[in-house]
């Protein structure tokens, strides 16, 4: 791929990853729970890994993250989002050369288990109580739901991005 | 065995069931007696109410730099019941009267849990 056509492309899913986040923020959590979410920013993420690799996946969650804290606030809100999405980075660039494209959702679960782990323990160290530790437990049911749902996201996406001829 | 989709399907159904079971059972485990809630703010206690000697239910705020948190407590339970902060989990978690999960506002570093009474 011409190095031009590369960063047109990390641009516009940086822009389609950011866009999704600030969306899901707006919306009210589903579930009374700190922390569950649907993470829908690491179809994103997983996308980016596939097409482009593990470098350009790093750039685009980086601007995502930083620029995501500064449309939706806080540095607080940075930090989790920052611990969540490079634990699941660092899943998902690990395991994406181990399993074919067809259990990709796999790969999204382990990355939305480490994603709420990540969150938990900035959430322990941010608040020095360790009685939040409990939340690991729903937190983990509530990655296998979001992280199959994620998951079998990215493989739609990726698959209309290949048919829609732009890679060429 | 790692590329059988059967394997993962039965792995991450177990981790599904056994977390939503955990969690419920964390937070039903000794609710109910009378129990006494402690309030932390960043890791630090600042306040315990013994909330079987609470008669008439009271509201109070907790306001640091961070915000402010508006918190109900009632015989044998308690609740934040507004905060300034975007999320609202907390307020719409509801009331605790026991158990293992506390309530947590983590943008506020806030957090309520109560002291059973075998601890």
């Amino acid at each position: 791929m011409k190095s031009s056509k590369r960063i047109a492309l990390c641009a516009a899913l940086a822009a389609v990853a950011l866009t999704i986040f600030v969306a899901e923020s707006q919306i009210p959590p589903i579930v009374p729970i700190a922390g569950v979410k649907l993470g829908l920013a690491n179809i994103v993420t997983l996308v980016a890994m596939v097409l482009l690799g593990r470098r350009d996946a790093l750039i685009v969650l980086v601007v995502r993250l930083v620029l995501g804290a500064a449309f939706t606030g806080g540095f607080s809100a940075f930090m989790f989002s920052a611990a969540g999405g490079l634990a699941a980075y660092l899943v998902m660039a690990v395991l994406v050369s181990v399993f074919p494209e067809k259990l990709l959702w796999v790969v999204s679960v382990l990355a939305a288990l480490a994603h709420n782990a990540g969150q938990v323990l900035v959430a322990v160290f941010v608040t020095s109580t360790p009685g939040i530790a409990y939340y690991i437990f729903i937190l983990a049911a509530s990655g296998v739901v979001t992280g199959v749902f994620t998951g079998v996201a990215s493989i739609f996406l990726l698959r209309a991005i290949r048919s829609s001829g732009i890679l060429k | 065995m790692i590329r059988k989709t059967k394997f993962w399907v039965i792995l991450f159904s177990a981790v599904f069931v056994i977390g939503i079971a955990a969690f419920f059972l964390l937070r039903s485990a000794g609710a109910g007696q009378g129990a006494t809630a402690r309030i932390w703010l960043n890791g630090e206690i600042v306040q315990e109410i013994d909330l079987g000697s609470v008669v008439v239910p009271y509201e109070f705020d907790i306001t640091t730099d961070l915000g402010t948190n508006r918190v109900r407590v009632e015989h044998g339970s308690i609740a934040v019941v507004s905060a300034d902060c975007p999320d609202q989990v907390c307020v719409r978690q509801g009331a605790i009267s026991g158990g293992y999960i506390p309530i947590a506002c983590v943008p506020h570093e806030l957090v309520i849990d109560i002291l059973s009474p075998e601890d």
